[in-house]
């Protein structure tokens, strides 16, 4: 039975955390599960920690966590376009560990992959259509959080039965 | 009161196929097949788009008065038609579509298009599915995911390659011309009863999970047929009930859990087998 959601970026955080097509993905995740957070519960703190957990596993090939942003809705043509951002976060490792990372959401995450029903909204049903893959940043250094990282941004498509 | 797949929109497009068309109108299994194997057609791979063009019907006005006082509705003038776009150049599919052989040296692949066998095309049925959500308002299962499938039950294709052009990936494109048939993808007869009409091309299914069809031929010794879907297959789900159908008629059977159905009567030698049925990933 389908795993019922709220919306696209609830699917996506949760097949990372616990989706078993995901597991070779938190397998390159320092701490596995535990750093798939959602966006706003990463803090410099965390990776602050997380690395000296690193240092002493000398797991150098991991990542330090991977974020699920909501990244908000857009009405067209009567459905609900969702914006998720995930983002996979390093610091002081270069780009090689979020390469490979990127390589696996990308390759691993499809349709058929993210099986999940959409919850109802005050009543009204909604459905998930598709989802799509826009692009990425590339490599990026965050200042404030004194990490490196690299952005994916997704597309979600759904209907509502009356928007 | 909603009743489930009535409505449904769907999205993309997920799997097409296609077989050549028996003499009694359901797909033929080729020869050699031992009984108890199950064909399916072949995949058209990395199908992009599947298009349906039904004929328009003519439309003749009586005038008089200087006026158009009513419009006739008539059968059309044209057959229907469809366009197959895929971003694959298959050289199986090419060979099976026009009737050609397929052929080369080592892992070398060479088909001829554009032969003297236009025109001379077998009849073949394509069908593709693709994903949808239950659109029903007012429904229980809104929002639910279903599956659309169409399906061409008589038709030829020809195939136009794909165009070698700077930065493109090219498509390769088949020009599909759909015929009526009088039975359906099982070789049940069209009826007024069941269907509301005695001939048509082209058939949609919404199922609850994806649709498939295969094809055995009985041999008179074979009582097991092993579907192409085996453990994926949904047996015993109200929701999407297994079908089997022996020379065009409705037959009884069992099905395990692995995919292994066992019709009540076994089939006898030449008879074709059709299963039509659902599958989950």
């Amino acid at each position: 039975m389908a795993v019922v959601l709220s919306d696209y970026a609830a699917a996506l955080y949760s097949w990372l955390k616990s989706g078993s097509g995901a597991s070779s993905i938190r397998n390159l995740i320092q701490g596995g599960a535990t750093n798939v957070l959602e966006a706003g519960d990463f803090r410099e703190s965390n990776a602050d920690t997380i690395v000296a957990e690193r240092r002493t596993a000398g797991t150098t090939s991991k990542v330090l966590a991977v974020t699920v942003q909501d990244a908000g809705e857009q009405v067209q043509n009567g459905d609900l376009l969702q914006t998720v951002v995930v983002r996979v976060i390093d610091r002081d490792n270069g780009y090689r560990a979020i390469r490979s990372v990127r390589d696996l959401i990308r390759g691993l995450l499809d349709d058929e992959e993210l099986s999940f029903t959409l919850t109802d909204v005050n009543g009204e049903g909604q459905g998930a259509l598709t989802l799509s893959y826009l692009g990425r940043t590339g490599y990026r250094i965050a200042n404030d959080f004194d990490v490196e990282y690299e952005a994916l941004t997704f597309r979600g498509r759904a209907t509502q039965e009356d928007l | 009161m909603a009743t489930a797949n009535t409505q449904a929109t769907g999205i993309g497009l997920r799997h097409v196929r296609v077989a050549l068309r028996d003499t009694d109108g359901t797909i033929k299994v080729p020869a050699g097949t031992s009984a108890g194997t199950a064909y399916a057609g072949i995949q058209v791979a990395k199908a992009k788009a599947l298009t349906v063009t039904l004929a328009d019907p003519q439309r003749i006005a009586a005038r008089g008065d200087d006026a158009n006082f009513h419009t006739f509705n008539e059968a059309p003038t044209d057959s229907p038609s469809g366009e197959l776009r895929t971003a694959v150049t298959d050289t199986e599919v090419i060979a099976l579509l026009t009737s050609v052989k397929r052929y080369g040296s080592g892992e070398r692949r060479e088909v001829m298009l554009g032969t003297n066998k236009l025109g001379e095309e077998d009849a073949v049925m394509m069908w593709g599915y693709r994903k949808a959500i239950d659109a029903e308002v007012g429904s229980a299962t809104y929002g639910l995911r279903v599956y659309q499938t169409y399906i061409f039950l008589n038709c030829y294709a020809t195939v136009r390659p794909a165009t070698m052009e700077d930065s493109q990936v090219g498509e390769t494109t088949y020009a599909v011309t759909a015929n009526n048939s009088s039975v359906d993808q099982f070789g049940r007869t069209l009826t007024e009863a069941i269907h509301g009409c005695t001939e048509a091309p082209f058939i949609i299914v919404q199922s609850r999970y994806k649709y498939w069809l295969d094809a055995f031929v009985g041999d008179n010794v074979e009582t097991d047929f092993t579907l192409t879907k085996t453990t994926q297959t949904k047996v015993g789900v109200s929701t999407s009930p297994t079908e089997l159908w022996v020379a065009g008629a409705s037959a009884t059977f069992t099905c395990t859990a692995g995919g292994v159905l066992t019709p009540t009567s076994k089939p006898t030698l030449g008879q074709k087998v059709i299963v039509g049925y659902e599958f989950e990933d």
